[in-house]
């Protein structure tokens, strides 16, 4: 049976691989691991993501 | 872990402490209602949580729950191999468990393992999605309900931002369309700059946004307080200059003769050059021409005197003629400045600057004819300027107003560009937040799916034991990821036909409780944890029989290993407990309870108990109620052991007359030889005694002391004739020990 840090884990993998989600992946990662998982901070961690990728873009 | 001793104190139904000694093991506690049967669930849930969920419900303090006569109630655990645990609720507060020295691991007591009848139901009734998440905490994923919550919300919170963000840019792509009056914005841009005198046609929303607006605006925008200031000051010095030296000048017409004279003089040398005669031009005598010169300069001579007080009053005059054309300039120039929608006086203006014109026009003609110069006209803009420096102070040219609008439609444009910009910053994020919730939510069921599997088949194997039907069949435990929100439920098989779920669509309450029931013991059993103890507290009540057999031979197989603590207000329950339950367990009753005394729990087999009350001199009163159970189990327990059947009944509640027949009837039908026994006869009047005194009001005066030790005799009279003589084992046991049975006792020839 799979641990909670284990789906977690694999959560983040499939996002990095997710074209939608992936500028984002490696910021929520960093999020989780910092334990400020909370919902108005994520969205702000995939907002930026996407702010990064346009001005790349 | 076991419970060995609970002490219950100004709990509830508890003033004085209520010791109950478990010694870890399985308790079958029977009570009537409002023994203090609940005070006993309550005291160990408060114990272990903190809370009591049937006062949370019912939005009570816990205070409520410290007995009337208590200032504090205590509750003292005492686990298998540790110290005893107490928790303190003083109002509405609970300590932490701690021991009396105030040490002690508060953990010992978390997570006692304990159903409700309310409970019970209230799992099945629960959402698909709640369901999960106990589900979660029970495979040790509730890590997971957080994780996946924070991303729920995120995405709510994404799609709201979006939703806003939608609602921005649509109220700023109506204000930027109020702006061009219904036209596109680059036509309406285009006409506006063309208002407004601006170079660079504007043929695109680019060149909207970036032209450069405020600087032409600038370049042009008139001074018009400057200009309506000029007016004043030209108005005013039309108006204060002096005619009245050139008025009297010609006023005296010696002096209009001599300057015409003088005029005429002047105008004659100067076709002088031109004369080649030598004779007067006027009188055509011989006159030399050189002659005629130095004549004219004598004359002109003689005349100069007044040609120099004209001079002098003509100065004001040609000045005053240039101040009325200026005049007429000024007045033009701000009529070409009006702010938008014109000048309030503009009729004056138009009036004054013909008057300016005509003055002007006037002037040069009194100057030119030597005549009196007019007045200065009247001119109702002398009163009007302060107002006019008034509107020149705020209001705007047309060409300003065009100006200024397109330069708002640019910022309204910007508006909605970052309008737009921030809708789709906030489309993509909700677009991401929406994936990861997404392959969440596909993670999360992949992992409950894994999780569940094996607890479906456990949850199935109880509800089998429980139920004892085969009509339904393959019960799981199922994740539905189908919907976004996700969630877990029920899934059963109804005669090996058709799967349905929720179960509710075709399950009986007493199935569904069934179901649940198996669901929390399976959960319990998987859990594991620090607890061997469950504590069951009336989860039968819509059992019937089968159900109940069910339960009791489910606990026995499965749960033989744990301590478990059965508490119930049923006395049927109690009865096929205590025919059904091994030595294992035992069976205690809560005879009574009173205010200050608290529940009275008492141990041991009814019969015994009725003769031990009857030798202590206990009256009516309090023996029919122990007598009853006394009779229901010993007439019951042959009954099942021998397996006669009994009139069926859905709830499994006989009486003890019912029992009687039953018991007859099968001996008869078995042609045993102990079935005409006289003791039948006398326990029909026995269950007529026990009728009037073990209801809730009893008819005491119909019952005495004497019909009671009567029944003790015939009670111990009945077991004794499904005993063997020899070896003293109860007839039942023959089959088990078939070939080596030689004693002839009467019930082993039935």
């Amino acid at each position: 049976m799979s641990d909670a840090d284990s789906v977690i884990a694999a959560i983040f993998a499939a996002a990095s691989e997710d074209e939608r989600c992936s500028p984002a992946a490696e910021g929520l990662r960093e999020l989780y691991s910092e334990g400020a998982w909370e919902a108005p901070k994520i969205v702000e961690a995939i907002r930026t993501a996407g702010d990064d990728a346009a001005d790349q873009n | 872990m076991r419970l060995t001793r609970i002490e219950i104190t100004g709990f509830r139904g508890a003033l004085p402490p209520f010791p109950i000694e478990l010694n870890e093991k399985s308790f079958f506690i029977y009570g009537e209602n409002g023994r203090g049967k609940s005070t006993i669930s309550d005291a160990l849930e408060l114990w272990s949580t903190g809370k009591l969920q049937t006062f949370r419900r019912e939005k009570c303090g816990l205070d409520a729950a410290i007995h009337v006569d208590a200032t504090e109630a205590t509750i003292e655990v005492l686990p298998e191999g540790s110290g005893p645990l107490k928790r303190t609720l003083r109002g509405s507060s609970v300590s932490a468990p701690k021991r009396r020295d105030d040490s002690g691991d508060p953990s010992h007591a978390l997570g006692l393992p304990l159903l409700r009848h309310e409970t019970v139901r209230d799992f099945i009734e629960k959402s698909p999605g709640d369901k999960k998440r106990e589900i979660l905490a029970l495979v040790g994923l509730e890590g997971l309900n957080d994780f996946r919550d924070a991303i729920r919300t995120a995405k709510s919170e994404a799609k709201r931002a979006r939703e806003e963000a939608v609602g921005a840019t649509k109220a700023e792509e109506a204000r930027l369309s109020d702006k061009t009056t219904g036209r596109a914005t680059v036509e309406a841009a285009e006409e506006l700059r063309v208002a407004a005198k601006l170079p660079n046609p504007i043929t695109d929303l680019d060149e909207l946004r970036n032209g450069d607006l405020h600087a032409a605006s600038e370049a042009t925008t008139p001074d018009r307080p400057g200009e309506v200031e000029k007016l004043t000051r030209v108005l005013e010095d039309a108006l204060k200059v002096d005619l009245k030296p050139w008025n009297d000048l010609i006023a005296d017409q010696e002096s209009v003769t001599r300057k015409a004279v003088a005029t005429l003089v002047r105008e004659g040398r100067s076709v002088l050059p031109h004369w080649r005669e030598e004779s007067c031009p006027l009188c055509l005598q011989e006159y030399p021409g050189e002659h005629l010169a130095t004549e004219l300069e004598e004359r002109i001579a003689e005349l100069a005197d007044i040609e120099e007080r004209f001079s002098d009053a003509e100065a004001p005059l040609v000045a005053s003629i240039a101040t009325w054309r200026s005049l007429k300039g000024a007045i033009e120039a701000v009529a070409r400045i009006a702010p938008e929608g014109g000048w309030s006086n503009s009729d004056s203006l138009k009036a004054a600057q013909a008057a300016a014109s005509d003055h002007a026009d006037s002037l040069e003609a009194a100057s030119r004819d030597l005549s009196a110069a007019p007045p200065s006209p009247t001119l109702t803009l002398s009163g009007e300027l302060d107002s006019m420096r008034g509107e020149a102070s705020t209001g705007v040219s047309p060409q300003q107003a065009a100006q200024t609008s397109l330069a708002l439609l640019k910022e309204q444009q910007e508006r909605v560009d970052e309008a737009s910009a921030k809708l789709a910053a906030a489309v993509a994020t909700e677009k991401s937040a929406d994936a990861l919730l997404e392959i969440a939510e596909r993670k999360v069921g992949a992992a409950i799916t894994e999780a569940i599997s094996g607890l479906g088949d456990l949850v199935a194997a109880y509800y089998l034991k429980v139920s004892g039907s085969k009509l339904y069949s393959k019960v799981r435990v199922e994740y539905d990821g189908t919907h976004r929100a996700g969630g877990t439920e029920f899934s059963i098989r109804y005669d090996d036909r058709e799967d349905f779920s929720p179960p509710q669509r075709i399950m009986s309450n007493g199935q569904l409780n069934a179901l649940a029931l198996a669901f929390f013991l399976a959960r319990t059993k998987v859990e594991g944890g620090q607890w061997r103890t469950i504590v069951l507290d009336d989860v039968v009540g819509s059992f019937g029989g089968i159900h109940r057999q069910g339960l009791l031979g489910l606990l026995e197989a499965e749960f033989s290993d744990w301590q478990i603590i059965l508490l119930t207000h049923d006395r049927t329950f109690a009865r096929h407990a205590l025919v059904r339950l091994g030595s294992g367990w035992e069976h205690q009753r809560i005879d009574g309870w009173s205010p200050k005394g608290g529940p009275v729990l008492v141990s041991g087999n009814p019969l015994e108990l009725l003769r031990k009350r009857l030798a202590e001199g206990k009256g009516p009163d309090e023996l029919g109620g122990v007598a009853r159970q006394a009779f229901e189990l010993e007439l019951s327990r042959p009954l099942e052991k021998l397996k006669y059947s009994i009139e069926y009944h859905s709830n499994g509640r006989y009486t003890a007359m019912e029992y009687l027949i039953a018991l007859r009837r099968g001996l008869k039908a078995a042609k045993s030889s102990i079935a005409d026994e006289g003791v039948f006869a006398r326990l029909e009047a026995d269950s007529f005694v026990i009728n009037l005194t073990a209801h809730d009001q009893p008819i005491l005066d119909g019952a005495e002391t004497a019909d009671f030790d009567q029944l003790v005799k015939d009670l111990a009279k009945v077991r004794s004739l499904f005993k063997c003589e020899k070896c003293g084992d109860p007839a039942w046991m023959r089959g088990e020990r078939a070939g080596k049975h030689t004693c002839g006792c009467k019930a082993l020839s039935a």
